[in-house]
């Protein structure tokens, strides 16, 4: 009985279901290789994307993930759109995600402060307006934590520091 | 009686009845079906916020999907606190908020992920340490275990023997014979 409440639920919840999709489908005809469109063709494909009103967190997600899978350093437009997104969504920790994840498509360190610069001096009316700081303002650009691997031989203050010095076994 | 996966959309909020209500183990008799998958008890009530790597709520930091599908942390009294003033303007928020969010949101940012962790001292040390002891244990064995070496490994003895094969095989074709010019008692270059 309750296996018929599920699946009812899922084919109400299939039918509201936007199919509105980031990629082409593979049913076009025409070359849907998008690693091959003109620049500005791409970049209008992703603001369009993202500059929905009624955008959803989920969305925005899969939206900057399939922009990470690509081979490019996003142009300050689709940075611009992605952080307004963000905005709409409420989600802060998504604009510091998405500027590393800028950092980690402009390669070496060379090049991250020469691109990503040049991208952040673009975007800066954005990110005034918006009231978002680069992670370098932050001083998220620098390591603050260190997480030990669980399986290998920790030293003994982590032992205190997790909370397991106490717990049987783990006495010394 | 076990529906695929694929059905399952994650934004249900009836999550926890439907994962339920789905028979996940097999009731045919193979070894290829896992018992009970524990993905949603270590997902711990944390929020499913995207796709992330494979669809299901799991939270990882890798490079290549970058956005996991779940927070890092719980919601708890704090956090709820700082969405809230998430929803206004984030020009309200503190650098200390911002860093909390983060923080909330994701393990790791990438300085922490890209750092070195200094594990290559740990490794080093262990494969030096068995090189040395394989090293001693040969030298032991070189010195206190093997027999002698015959006395033909000594150079003397190996010029001794050439020069006899020269005087008894005076004349051959093949061996020292061959390159030595007896005339004028030296090698043939």
């Amino acid at each position: 009985m309750s296996l018929l409440r599920a699946s009812s639920v899922i084919s109400r919840i299939a039918s509201q279901q936007r199919s509105f999709a980031v990629s082409q489908s593979r049913l076009s005809s025409h070359d849907d290789i998008m690693e091959k469109w003109p620049a500005d063709k791409f970049d209008k494909h992703f603001i369009d994307y993202l500059n929905r009103p009624e955008i959803d967190g989920w969305e925005v997600r899969k939206a900057l993930g399939e922009l990470h899978d690509f081979d490019v350093i996003p142009d300050p437009k689709v940075v611009e759109a992605a952080l307004r997104a963000c905005r709409r969504v409420n989600d802060y920790a998504l604009t510091l995600r998405f500027l590393e994840a800028i950092k980690i498509k402009c390669g070496s360190a060379k090049n991250r402060e020469q691109i990503f610069g040049y991208i952040v001096q673009q975007i800066k009316p954005t990110l005034t307006e918006l009231g978002i700081s680069i992670p370098e303002e932050l001083g998220l650009d620098k390591p603050e934590l260190f997480i030990p691997q669980s399986e290998w031989w920790w030293e003994r203050k982590w032992y205190k520091e997790y909370g397991f010095d106490k717990k049987p076994g783990f006495e010394f | 009686m076990s529906l695929s996966k694929s059905l399952l959309f994650p934004r249900l909020k009836v999550a926890p009845i439907v994962f339920r209500a789905i028979q996940t183990s097999s009731s045919l008799q193979s070894g290829h079906h896992i018992e009970y998958w524990w993905g949603h008890e270590k997902a711990a009530g944390r929020e499913v916020v995207g796709h992330g790597v494979s669809g299901e709520p799991v939270y990882q930091d890798r490079l290549d999907y970058w956005y996991p599908a779940i927070r890092f942390r719980v919601d708890d009294e704090t956090s709820k606190a700082l969405r809230e003033k998430e929803q206004g303007d984030w020009k309200n928020l503190s650098a200390d908020d911002k860093k909390l969010l983060y923080r909330y949101s994701y393990r790791q940012t990438l300085a922490e992920y890209e750092a070195p962790t200094g594990y290559w001292k740990l490794v080093t040390s262990i494969v030096f340490f068995v090189i040395s002891c394989a090293t001693f244990y040969a030298i032991f064995l070189n010195r206190f275990v093997y027999p002698a070496l015959p006395p033909t490994f000594d150079n003397e003895y190996k010029e001794a023997a050439i020069e006899r094969q020269l005087i008894l095989e005076k004349g051959q074709f093949l061996g020292p014979a061959r390159y030595y010019d007896y005339e004028n008692q030296k090698w043939k270059k």
